[in-house]
């Protein structure tokens, strides 16, 4: 994990999710009672319907990699709150808070991202009905 | 003793030139340094930005007509109309006007698996949860036909203005998205569907509706940018009594319907587990 990601990981901290921050399919797929909170580098990003999607390795301590399947918001809300596909791209070193989903794979519902310039990306999933 | 020989002592003709020279370069160099100094700092490269460049639309796009009707005359809908999602129907009815489930309709309401999500499925919407998405929709108005183009997987609802009533077969055939009709009273579009498919859901809350489903809405023109709908539900198998929700949407001027298709990269379905009631709403 570099300085940036640990400096990132330590400036992180947990708030209280608002009530609004509600999904039809959220808890269907993901677990409340499961918050993930990790940083590492982008592989792969799918700026597509119904959400996008983007791939993060994370470099563990004991030297193995984690990978991790991100859902955000749908592509359309995004780019209307002016984000758009390169946005997140490939090899950006990257802060995810988010959710597992409830049937143990390494899927996570994002609720932030925070970008390697310092910007913090809303990632809208669970909030917007987009699906 | 040797005369001392300086560019600015104009002594002979050709220092006279030199020196009409250095004066030219100073010039020019200035002249050339200013302009420099006078233009912009380039604007980053557009693989550098990571926000996306606002549309260059403004208003006078083709769907803003900004004229309005006359008063009590019926008015041109057209245009692109976004209102805050709704993602739970009851919530939306105006004051005594509440949903009242039936005995049926309150277990279906609590027992309802939010995995079986029709739309989670990318199944059509209805032409109830299509008016309350979070994606903005089109709407194209003739004076026999008025169009709901919506962006959500670019599904629509076609509503014939032209006198004609329900085909008589429509219920034994029923639609995702129902049959519609419409009539103008005075300013307002008074749009009656019927036959609308039973497997499509109300809302995301997993409120649902059974094939008897009679739905009315009136859509007027608030002013020329504000569109209001009063939906008006009837459904004997699920409510006790009819209710009534308003939805206000306004016009977008410079947004464009955006691509929307749901297949594309759906990847939910094969995480869902079977979430009942309550318990897939929120939190």
């Amino acid at each position: 994990m570099s300085r940036f990601s640990l400096a990132v990981f330590a400036a992180l901290g947990w708030f209280p999710i608002s009530p609004l921050l509600a999904h039809h399919s959220f808890t269907a797929e993901y677990d409340s009672k499961k918050p993930i909170n990790f940083s590492g580098s982008v592989t792969r990003v799918e700026w597509m319907n119904p959400h996008i999607y983007f791939y993060v390795e994370v470099k563990r301590p004991d030297k193995m990699t984690a990978n991790f399947a991100v859902e955000g918001g749908s592509p359309n809300v995004l780019r209307r709150m002016r984000w758009g596909k390169n946005s997140i791209r490939v090899g950006d070193v990257l802060a995810v808070k988010g959710f597992l989903a409830k049937n143990g794979s390494n899927t996570v519902n994002a609720i932030t991202i925070l970008l390697p310039d310092g910007t913090s990306l809303f990632a809208g999933s669970s909030y917007y009905e987009s699906k | 003793m040797p005369r001392l020989s300086l560019p600015w002592s104009p002594s002979s003709r050709w220092s006279r030139i030199q020196i009409a020279g250095w004066i030219l370069f100073a010039a020019s160099a200035a002249v050339l340094l200013t302009r420099n100094l006078r233009q912009p700092p380039a604007p980053p490269p557009e693989a550098e930005s990571r926000k996306s460049a606002p549309s260059q639309h403004s208003v006078g796009a083709w769907w803003f007509t900004g004229a309005p009707a006359p008063a009590g005359e019926p008015a041109d809908l057209t245009g692109v109309w976004f209102g805050e999602p709704i993602a739970d129907l009851s919530k939306a009815a105006l004051p005594g006007q509440e949903m009242v489930l039936t005995p049926f309709g309150k277990q279906r309401y609590e027992t309802v698996d939010h995995s079986k999500n029709p739309t989670g499925q990318c199944l059509p919407p209805g032409p109830v949860r299509i008016m309350l998405m979070m994606l903005p929709m089109m709407i194209v108005q003739r004076s026999d036909i008025v169009l709901f183009l919506s962006e959500y997987q670019r599904t629509y609802r076609m509503i014939y203005t032209d006198g004609r009533g329900h085909d008589p077969d429509v219920k034994d055939y029923p639609e995702w998205m129902g049959s519609s009709v419409g009539h103008w009273e005075k300013d307002t579009l008074v749009v009656d569907t019927v036959a609308i498919n039973d497997r499509s859901w109300l809302d995301v809350w997993g409120h649902e509706h059974s094939d008897q489903l009679h739905l009315t809405e009136r859509f007027r023109l608030v002013d020329p940018d504000t569109l209001e709908q009063l939906a008006t539900f009837e459904d004997p198998v699920f409510f006790v009594k009819p209710f009534t929700i308003r939805k206000v949407m306004t016009r977008q001027i410079g947004d464009r319907i955006l691509d929307s298709a749901c297949l594309e990269n759906e990847k939910d379905q094969k995480n869902l587990v079977p979430t009942f009631g309550a318990e897939g709403r929120g939190r």
